[in-house]
């Protein structure tokens, strides 16, 4: 009876490598609310958010051997995500434009009651959205997110601290 | 007012505000709820369904031009000529042109002069597995294969294949499905007729898996544990454990004439550069003598590169299968790094097995030693390229890989790999390919001498090459609208080269399960109903369908079932053919395979899966004492046993609740029954299924 529960990253990987679902389900158990939450966030849709994380459980299911023995299965699995959220957005038209929309409504009704801080980061774009959803949800620094995103340490900072203030401003705004 | 702290935050201390915005942010998201579809559990369920449909939309593996320029060779069986045919259209076309009916060889075998095709995707490439001349080949290989990746890796730089390896073990799951025995398994030692052995896939084959017994002692891999559990009376007791260094992982055990197997997979970790250390993997059994219970004495241990698949016990020996990956970074002087070990030395260039094409990255490690003397290893082969399907015939080992659009081919296609064995020394056969790829281990047999194998096969979109899943809903493939699934049979000869086949059978469904007996095969496709076809081949050159049985839903799992009759599990499907309505039994009667009628069924209403399609060894069979048990999943899981008798159908004579998901297996000794999951051992009477006793360990 293997012990998944208690069984290292290491070796579900392997196993996970090996097609256990088991494993990869274990693997995936860590991590899965925060990959649900920055997909929501990042597409601001729970439809979409699920198609993207169901994707991205097949994606890196079948696709797992070319994860790198170095490199961690979140990051990996984080960084599939991200690319199906962009396709997801793409494919919906439900694409905010950008940060003059800080007026539309939230678009998940249920999460009205997170108006605030939640609708300042709807307003944010979709680059935006990601970056700050990175440090959220996943816990990244800066240039580990410019990693992720193909993007360089620097503009992610910079990128990151602008949103940052852009969503201070919204909130600041509406309070007043 | 929130904002209000954060403003006064804020204006306190400047460089924190960020990090509260964040941890509002972070906390707006708590109440978040998630989709019951996304939870693990589910996903689990998903993902293993998953492995029924594998591959379609999914073509990793392609085709480099580099490929084409080819290995190996082959030599006929009858003559030796040599053909490096341009024929490579030989196979193509003679599948093109058979339909459900015809037999015969196509393209290959049968045909003069293309006994042997190389390469290039023709339909099937029979050939002489050849070894390698020198570790040098072995590093050009891996190198080619290394360069593959790397286009495959431009190709979809979208990033979440990042190049490497996305192949085979994508399109099987990289998975090894075994599966289980012929006529009454469970009762493999049906001579004592006092206990029950694992339900294997090869009656007379011997099989590890998570809980033996030999009648006097359970024995049962316990997390880190092998715990033994004397069963000589009703009270167990708990005599004695073994545990594992915490860098070793158990994966199975296996008991025999008082000698216990523990195998597992042991990392060793490497510092590397730059700080990224990795892992090197060891297969190792360790092997005890456990004529004392109380007091299990180590006796040794063997141990092979790479991680442990499976192992299959014959005639006093063990074999034990491990697969080890190359690595494709290491400089030609580092020989270690991708020339797998056996016994701490590594294995000659004369024992490695190359490859039909000029690549590879991974090996199958399979080594031999007998249980009265196994501090010496008898003998130890590599079989170079990727493993996904084992198959252990009492007399050989098959190797088989699926192949996804390779070499330009327009279908898939499975290749064979064939090692005899006998008396613990191993020896390289024949290799082969063949269009379409195998269920599971059950679609794969060998009968006096031929190989018997039905697949799916379905057309590769080389154009694109690449096609990752986009959805979860798989069930129609619009990129291949007008190319759909076909199912083949072929009989292949001792050299693997075709003797007879049937292409085109059941368009547009899939294979869901299989079961050869004897001169007769049988296996349900499915996509609106169940066909259960019944197939003919007591004439290697002309198998035959004689029957098909068409009725709801489909058995993943097909057991024979005493004096003509067929056991089969699958799900019952709705009218509408859209949900499931539950687990389904069947049992057929095949008393005449050409008129096979379903003859009585259950539904376990509310369950949505078993284990018994996954894993075979997880199935209970003893068909003698007319039980057979297995998890099933609804609301909770739950363990059924069943009986079936002839008046009044399928009864179930004993069902439990579980606990956990966790693995369950059901066996007898004597007159009582165990149930074993985890740490907890739960015995009941044979007879009435009344409790009797429990242990935790």
């Amino acid at each position: 009876m293997y012990d998944y529960e208690n069984s290292p990253e290491h070796e579900l990987i392997r196993r996970a490598k090996r097609g256990d679902a088991e494993a990869f389900s274990q693997l995936y158990a860590e991590i899965y609310k925060d990959l649900y939450k920055f997909a929501l966030y990042v597409t601001q849709h729970p439809q979409d958010a699920e198609d993207a994380v169901s994707e991205t459980i097949i994606s890196a299911f079948e696709n797992i051997r070319s994860l790198k023995k170095e490199n961690s299965f979140k990051s990996w699995i984080f960084t599939i995500l991200n690319h199906r959220c962009k396709k997801v957005i793409r494919n919906s038209h439900r694409e905010f434009s950008i940060s003059d929309q800080e007026e539309t409504a939230d678009p998940e009704p249920d999460y009205a009651q997170q108006h605030d801080v939640r609708s300042a980061f709807n307003s944010l774009d979709e680059e935006e959205r990601m970056i700050v959803a990175f440090s959220v949800f996943g816990g990244y620094q800066s240039d580990e997110i410019a990693g992720m995103l193909d993007r360089n340490a620097a503009t992610v900072r910079s990128r990151k601290s602008r949103a940052l203030e852009k969503m201070r401003a919204i909130l600041e705004r509406a309070d007043g | 007012m929130e904002d209000r702290e954060l403003k006064n935050i804020d204006g306190n201390v400047d460089e924190k505000w960020e990090e509260t915005l964040e941890e509002k942010l972070r906390r707006s998201a708590d109440d978040v709820k998630i989709p019951v579809t996304l939870e693990p559990k589910t996903v689990t369920e998903i993902l293993r369904k998953r492995r029924k449909e594998r591959l379609r939309k999914y073509a990793v593996r392609f085709a480099g031009a580099a490929a084409a320029a080819c290995v190996c060779i082959a030599v006929g069986i009858s003559s030796g000529y040599l053909n490096y045919g341009e024929d490579t259209e030989g196979g193509r076309v003679a599948s093109s042109e058979t339909d459900a009916a015809s037999s015969s060889a196509a393209g290959t075998s049968g045909t003069a002069g293309q006994g042997q095709t190389e390469e290039t995707g023709a339909a099937a490439d029979s050939g002489k597995i050849a070894a390698a001349s020198d570790y040098d080949e072995i590093y050009e290989y891996i190198q080619e294969q290394q360069k593959q990746y790397e286009t495959q890796a431009e190709v979809y730089s979208d990033g979440t294949m990042d190049g490497a390896s996305a192949s085979s073990g994508a399109g099987n799951g990289g998975a090894v499905r075994e599966e289980s025995a012929s006529d009454s398994a469970g009762s493999g030692q049906t001579d004592t007729g006092s206990y029950s052995d694992t339900n294997v896939r090869e009656q007379g084959v011997g099989e590890a898996d998570a809980v033996k017994t030999d009648g006097q002692n359970l024995y049962i891999q316990n997390g880190q544990k092998v715990s033994i559990v004397g069963i000589g009376t009703e009270e167990m007791e708990a005599l004695s454990e073994i545990r594992l260094e915490d860098d070793c992982y158990i994966s199975e055990i296996y008991v025999e004439e008082g000698k216990l197997v523990v195998l597992y997979t042991r990392s060793e970790y490497n510092e590397g550069d730059e700080g990224y250390g990795y892992y090197t993997d060891y297969t190792c059994a360790d092997v005890y003598d456990v004529s004392s219970p109380a007091e299990p004495e180590k006796i040794t241990t063997v141990s092979q590169s790479g991680y442990y698949d499976t192992m299959r016990a014959k005639d006093g020996y063990i074999y034990i299968l491990s697969r080890f990956y190359a690595d494709a970074a290491a400089p030609r002087s580092g020989i270690s790094a991708y020339v797998p070990e056996a016994g701490g030395d590594l294995i000659a260039a004369e024992n490695i097995y190359m490859p039909q094409g000029r690549m590879g990255s991974e090996y199958t490690v399979i080594t031999s030693f007998s249980l009265e003397n196994p501090e010496e290893r008898t003998d130890s082969k590599a079989v170079f390229g990727t493993g996904g399907i084992y198959y252990v015939s009492s007399e050989n080992i098959y190797i088989t890989e699926s192949l996804y659009g390779e070499n330009d081919a327009d279908v898939t296609q499975t290749s064979i790999r064939k090692v005899s064995y006998s008396d613990g020394i191993l020896e390289g056969v024949a290799q082969t390919k063949i269009d379409g790829t195998l269920n599971d281990s059950f679609s794969i047999d060998e009968y006096e001498g031929y190989l018997r194998l039905v697949t799916t096969v379905t057309p590769v979109n080389n154009n694109v090459g690449i096609q990752p899943f986009y959805s979860l809903d798989d069930s129609t493939s619009s990129d291949t609208a007008e190319a759909v699934d076909t199912n083949s049979l072929y009989v292949l000869d001792e050299n693997l080269e075709i003797t007879g086949e049937i292409r085109n059978m059941a368009p547009d469904e899939r294979v869901y399960s299989a079961r050869f007996m004897g001169e007769t095969g049988y296996f349900v496709t499915f996509k609106e109903t169940d066909p259960l076809f019944s197939a003919d081949l007591s004439d290697p050159a002309n198998p035959d369908i004689i029957g098909s049985l068409k009725i709801p839903g489909f058995s993943e799992y097909l057991h024979p079932y005493g004096d003509g009759r067929l056991l089969g599990i699958g799900m019952d499907v709705d009218e509408e053919m859209v949900t499931t309505d539950g687990v389904k039994l069947s049992m057929f009667d095949i008393s005449d395979p050409s008129d096979v009628k379903e003859l009585s069924m259950y539904i376990l209403e509310d369950t949505y899966s078993t284990d018994v399609a996954y894993n075979y060894k997880a199935v209970f069979v003893d068909v003698e004492k007319n039980l057979f048990g297995f998890m099933a999943y609804g609301n909770t899981p739950v363990y059924h046993v069943f009986s079936f008798d002839e008046e009044n159908g399928f009864q179930e004579v004993f069902s439990r609740e579980m606990p956990g998901y966790g693995d369950v297996r059901g066996l007898y000794s004597g007159d009582r029954f165990y149930l074993v999951t985890g740490n907890t051992v739960e015995a009941y009477t044979l007879s009435d299924f009344r409790k009797i006793d429990d242990i935790v360990l």
